[in-house]
């Protein structure tokens, strides 16, 4: 008998131990990490109940019985790159066949990344997954629930007992968890003595917990911690517990709860405001300045939406306007935020069937908490939307005035090319003016301000608008003798330029048709920017003469390379507001109601996506800010505008209890700034108190009061503020390296000439000597150091300046010049040949181009360097560099074009600024052309010209009535025409 | 229109202005090997005893500044290398990597002169190379520049080829660092805190001229404030009082720049200046930190 040798097999390996990514994914915790956002349907849900989520027998609960379309939101997880995770769901619903719908994604600038799950639901639970896997970046996900889109939604409760994801291949753990919840998002200061936190813990997972550690109540925007409680937890497997903590409520500002405790990382932290009690009285918005921004009580609808509805987030509707009234905001721009109250395809959806219910629902909803609403007549209507956004964009002209519309080929030069790219619609002016007609009649004395089209500048010439701004005037005016109309609303926003169009719409009579002036400074949005705020809004006073000037719109708020609209600061959002009113502007309606609420569970998706992450009207610090304005600035005057430092915004209010204040900052943004507040009393941006004394001063906003100071002494001791510098020498934030020297500009902001040493090192160079220099009491000196290149340096490009006995490293840009040349010399390009000398009192610059065919002697509505054309751009001054923005073109930059094909008269011309030294007239020119090509001389007094200057040239090619189809050029620097710091250099 | 201003230019010299070179005779003991690869190259096995050199005899004239200059290496860090010249002499720690060693002498008179480079016996045997080794003359123009070699430190060069150590300190208390902020450059020099008491670092002679001044400046900081002593030595053999002009440099945690100036007193009233020449000391107590130097500069004045 052979005896058999059994090999006892092991059982198929374990799997290795994963993490399950969801937080609260078994609902231990109840609702916690789980939001509603939901259309309210009016039709099916007259009472616009809204219906929260909860928690049925260990399960999530989503009760749909008026088929709204609704999303629900879980909160965030980070992924690894390329791993294929499972994302599983257990569900049931009390509708056989209704489709479970989820979407596990992220949202970065690039694209949207995303799986989805979908399975017809049944009366038992049923468990179904789907894998995914994560793209190469990896990053930040979340899933969201919603009902089927493609067919129209049902009645139906599902219940979810469960949600997974986890890696493939392991066996899903969850660690410990916690939520900290509050029952309320704001509470009023006065009002309130403590915030009961409620703090959950569950372990779902299979090992027990023990943990010690802190919950901390952190500030949201400075992360500094106001409040801690020690915390110990001990839980078994599948154990829970909860308790209570009371946060007093000592100060103004938005908090949020973290918990700090080893191996509790997957943790949920609520966040809270404390604001000041705000009780509203009348308000005049033509008389009385108020908080304001843009937003509404939202209506979805097509194409989101086949059914009209009310957004929700996560609160009844009501919800939205009571925050707001809690906020102090009196006024309300509805624009970016859904159908507004006046919107044409809203209320006449059919031709000359009006429905005004949605809209009187809202506007006695404005009414009961004290808001009045600026509504923007026509909005962006005739501005159609990018091709491949029709399931998205919100619809414009009713469909049926749609074909009536005049397709506009006539653009003037100064709107935004997406215009001629995207197409402009005008509406008929008769229906335009029955449907002004109408509005004005119904909301006769409840909406007491309208404005007309929003941007029009952008795409429509002032002739254009003066038709709909006239027509709308007149039958407002005859339907409704109090309201007041806003008109202009011009925008500086994608480069468009306000001051044309609006001196062509007062030129052709505009003035008679508005009573208030509307902008959107996007391109003056600081004290600080290159085009500064205050001059800026100036300048347009000035243009506009008598009228009052509102500021509807302006959603970036400060300068940035890469602006993200949303992560303004209350210091930013407060400083916006006084500059608009502390430069006499009537009304500041900046912000986008996006900007005062955050996202809890998405704040990474905030960053990148606010509107898809906005699900939650939970106030931010933003928001605090605001109401801190309302409370004290609310029908504020300015009384005056004062500098202690050149730096410093100081400005001075009368508020409306007859009681004087002021608000200091460093709006420009210097470093090392100290001012001496003794005998003021002074608030953060909240209205927290902050100890008097000397303090920095910085972005941070200060309000200041008299406290015991007279209203004499207090302005005298604001206007003459004792301010000091740590560093009195600062450098120009630009330089170049040209042929082994580094060139910048020292600034000295102190009374005395300070005599300096400065060297360099970093971005790969270091200086191989120092400067022996003195720079001049307020004055600037441009120097230059020899340095040499350094291998695997990546240390950040640095001036390094002894004075006052320390060495300080000041950060600078530096351009590496890659092209110069020593007169005289040649440049050469593949289609010309550029020669320059030095001859007698001229530089003399020949230009040869071979080019054998011809543009067209007409422009054809293309630009200078869109045909055949020569472009000189020219720095009589390359070594010197402003403080801020140092590569802006200043008087010493100009441009010159040489357009060989167009009328003698037409061939050359010039961009100068005023102040330029140098003008079009004191240059010499001699042309030759022929069949091959062209070839001109200039000559320009050498008088103009130091041992060095910069210099590029462009040459581009153009067919005739096309636009250039091929460019050469000396450097190969693209964005020469913005960045003078990217010319070569010509030695002399 | 703005012009552009050029401020007054500083260079840190590195030493190597244009001396005139002077043809010497080399002419080693026969212990040294010449390498027919590298020529004006020697090496040796030394045993540890003995004092075997190489020779540099030159015709001196009398009035003239002449610079020695050698590179050196052994691979037994306990040699050291001594360049004699009439008058006196400098002991060079050795270096496992070559180290320019520079040395600078007065011809008192018109005569052939030699420059001997020789162990100073230690124990332990060394393979070690001399190479480069020059001598040249120095014009007036050429005194009245930066006459310390490699004073910023940014070539990365040993500081044993112009320093030496104290005799008290078992340790050479000296290396050359990243630069801690300097106002350019990547290396500075770090005086390490001592064993004992203090560290002293003295350098090699530099040219000084009776009845005219002489300037040494330098930048530098400690990682705790302290004092760094500096002295202008004109120590010699033979001398019946010791020159020096010493100075206490109080330090801090930011970079100063100090500036010790002299006027040179008669050889009538101190012989021993007819040497013509000075050296520099640095000295470190024991306080925390290190003392970082930077941008060294010798300058005969007007």
């Amino acid at each position: 008998m052979r005896k058999i040798l059994f090999l006892l097999l092991g059982a198929a390996p374990a799997l290795l131990c994963g993490q399950n990514e969801v937080f609260n994914g078994d609902f231990k915790l109840g609702t916690a990490g789980y939001v509603q956002k939901r259309v309210i349907r009016p039709d099916t849900n007259p009472k616009l109940e809204f219906l929260a989520l909860s928690v049925e027998n260990g399960a999530l609960k989503i009760a749909n019985p008026y088929q709204e379309r609704f999303e629900i939101h879980g909160k965030e997880f980070f992924l690894k790159p390329d791993t294929e995770y499972v994302f599983r769901v257990k569900a049931k619903t009390d509708q056989p066949g209704v489709p479970f719908n989820a979407v596990l994604y992220n949202v970065t600038p690039a694209k949207w990344n995303s799986t989805y799950l979908a399975k017809p639901l049944a009366k038992e639970y049923q468990t179904f997954e789907t894998v995914y896997r994560t793209p190469p970046e990896g990053g930040a996900f979340h899933f969201k629930i919603r009902p089927d889109l493609k067919h129209p939604v049902q009645a139906f409760t599902i219940w979810v007992d469960k949600i997974e994801l986890f890696e493939k291949g392991t066996s899903p753990d969850s660690p410990a968890e916690c939520a900290m919840t509050v029952p309320e998002s704001v509470y009023v200061k006065e009002e309130t003595k403590s915030i009961p936190l409620t703090v959950q813990f569950h372990n779902p997972g299979k090992a027990s917990f023990a943990g010690k550690g802190k919950v901390l109540i952190k500030e949201q925007f400075s992360g500094k911690p106001v409040f801690e409680h020690p915390v110990s937890m001990e839980l078994p497997s599948g154990g829970k517990k909860s308790f209570s903590i009371d946060i007093p409520a000592e100060r103004y500002g938005t908090f949020q709860a973290v918990l700090e405790m080893p191996g509790m990382e997957k943790q949920l932290g609520g966040i809270f405001s404390v604001i000041g009690k705000y009780t509203a009285g009348p308000i005049d918005p033509d008389k009385e300045i108020c908080v304001g921004f843009n937003g509404a009580i939202y209506v979805d609808w097509y194409p989101t939406s086949p059914n009209k509805g009310l957004l929700v987030r996560n609160a009844p509707v009501e919800t939205y306007p009571e925050l707001l009234a809690a906020m102090g905001c009196r006024l309300l721009r509805e624009h970016d935020a859904g159908y507004e109250v006046t919107s044409w395809y809203l209320l006449e959806n059919e031709k000359d069937k009006w429905d005004f219910s949605l809209s009187d629902y809202r506007l006695g909803l404005y009414e009961k908490y004290n808001i009045k609403i600026l509504a923007n007549l026509g909005r962006f209507n005739p501005l159609q939307h990018p091709k491949g956004s029709e399931n998205w964009a919100q619809r414009q002209w009713p469909d049926w005035v749609l074909p009536l519309c005049r397709k506009v080929t006539d653009f003037p030069p100064y709107v935004w090319s997406v215009a001629k790219e995207r197409g402009v619609l005008q509406a008929p002016e008769e229906l335009w003016r029955n449907y002004v007609r109408n509005v004005a009649e119904h909301y006769k004395g409840r909406i007491t301000h309208y404005e007309i089209l929003n941007e029009a500048n952008g795409y429509m010439s002032a002739e254009d608008y003066l038709v709909y701004c006239k027509s709308a005037y007149e039958e407002i005016k005859k339907a409704d003798p109090a309201a007041k109309v806003v008109g202009l609303c011009v925008t500086s926003d994608l480069g468009a330029p306000t001051d044309r169009f609006t001196g062509d719409f007062l030129k052709a009579g505009g003035g008679k048709y508005m009573d208030i002036a509307s902008l959107h400074p996007y391109s003056a949005r600081e004290l600080s920017s290159i085009n500064p705020a205050d001059v800026s809004l100036q300048k347009f006073r000035k243009q506009v003469q008598n009228f009052p000037v509102w500021n509807s719109e302006l959603y970036y708020i400060y300068d940035d390379d890469k602006p993200q609209p949303n992560r303004c600061n209350p210091d930013q959002v407060a400083a916006r507001f006084l500059t608009d009113l502390g430069e006499g502007l009537a009304q500041s309606i900046a912000l986008h109601e996006a900007m005062v609420f955050s996202s809890p569970l998405l704040p990474d998706l905030d960053k990148v996506h606010k509107t898809e992450a906005n699900c939650e009207w939970v106030p931010n610090a933003n928001f605090v800010a605001l109401n801190f304005l309302a409370r004290h600035l609310e029908g504020g005057k300015i009384t005056g505008k004062y500098k202690p430092d050149p730096n410093v915004a100081m400005y001075a209010f009368r508020r409306k209890n007859g009681e004087l204040m002021a608000a200091c900052w460093n709006a420009m943004k210097r470093e090392g700034l100290k001012g001496d507040f003794s005998g003021l009393e002074v608030t953060d941006v909240f209205g927290n108190p902050v100890k008097s004394g000397p303090l920095p001063v910085t972005a941070e906003m200060l309000y200041l009061f008299p406290g015991k100071l007279s209203e004499t002494d207090f302005l005298k001791k604001i206007a003459a503020l004792p301010v000091t510098q740590e560093r009195a020498i600062t450098v120009g934030e630009s330089g170049r390296i040209v042929d082994g020297k580094a060139y910048f500009t020292l600034y000295n902001h102190s009374a005395e000439a300070l005599p300096v040493k400065a060297g360099f090192h970093g971005g790969g160079f270091t200086a191989t000597g120092m400067t022996d220099c003195v720079v001049p009491a307020n004055g600037r000196i441009s120097v230059s150091v020899p340095v040499k290149a350094l291998d695997k340096d990546k240390s950040p490009a640095q001036v390094r300046i002894l004075v006052q006995g320390a060495v300080v490293g000041y950060p600078i840009q530096m351009e590496r010049t890659e092209k110069t040349l020593q007169l005289p010399g040649k440049i050469t390009l593949p289609n010309g040949e550029i020669a320059m000398r030095m001859e007698k009192d001229f530089l003399n610059l020949s230009v040869k181009v071979a080019d054998a065919t011809d543009s067209g002697s007409e422009p054809d509505g293309r630009e200078m360097w869109e045909q055949d054309c020569i472009e000189f751009f020219f720095d009589l001054a390359p070594g010197d560099f402003a403080e801020r923005y140092s590569g802006t073109y200043t008087a010493d930059t100009f441009r010159l074009f040489y357009q060989p094909r167009l009328a003698p008269e037409k061939r050359l011309a010039g961009w100068f600024k005023p102040e330029s030294p140098i003008q079009l007239k004191d240059i010499q020119m001699e042309e030759t052309n022929d069949a091959q090509g062209y070839a001109v001389m200039l000559k320009i007094p050498a008088k103009f010209f130091g041992p060095e200057f910069g210099f590029d040239l462009k040459i581009n090619d153009a067919k005739p009535g096309e636009k250039a189809h091929s460019a050469t050029s000396w450097t190969s620097n693209s964005e020469r025409h913005a960045n003078r710091c990217l010319f070569g250099m010509i030695k002399i | 229109m703005k012009r552009f201003v050029y401020g007054m230019l500083t260079l840190a010299m590195t030493g190597a202005f244009a001396a005139s070179p002077v043809t010497a005779k080399i002419s080693p003991d026969k212990e040294w090997k010449s390498d027919a690869a590298a020529p004006g190259s020697w090496s040796i096995d030394y045993p540890g005893k003995g004092w075997p050199g190489i020779n540099a005899t030159f015709p001196a004239k009398a009035g003239a500044f002449y610079r020695v200059t050698f590179e050196a290496r052994a691979d037994e860090p306990k040699q050291r290398f001594v360049l004699k010249v009439p008058d006196h002499h400098f002991e060079f720690e050795a270096t496992k990597d070559f180290t320019p060693c520079a040395f600078y002498f007065y011809a008192n008179a018109d005569a052939e002169q030699t420059a001997r480079v020789y162990f100073n016996p230690n124990p332990g045997p060394a393979k070690a190379q001399i190479r480069n080794f020059k001598v040249e003359s120095l014009s007036e123009g050429d005194l009245a520049e930066n006459l310390f070699p490699n004073g910023d430190f940014e070539a990365d060069i040993d500081p044993r080829g112009a320093f030496g150590r104290g005799w008290q300190n078992p340790e050479f208390y000296a290396e050359i660092v990243p630069s801690p902020n300097f106002l350019y450059g990547t290396k500075s020099l770090a005086l390490l805190p001592p064993q004992g008491e203090k560290a002293t670092l003295y350098s090699i002679y530099l040219p000084a001229i009776p009845k005219r001044k002489i300037e040494l400046k330098f930048w530098a900081k400690a990682d705790s404030p302290q004092v760094l002593n500096s002295w202008l030595d004109f120590q010699q053999h033979g001398q019946t009082k010791h020159l020096y002009d010493h100075r206490q440099n109080k330090l801090t945690t930011e970079w100063q720049e100090f500036t010790q100036t002299y006027e040179v007193p008669s050889i009538e009233e101190h012989p021993t200046l007819r040497t013509h020449t000075v050296r520099l000391l640095f000295q470190r107590l024991n306080a925390p930190g290190n003392i970082y130097i930077d941008n060294i500069e010798y300058r005969i004045l007007n």
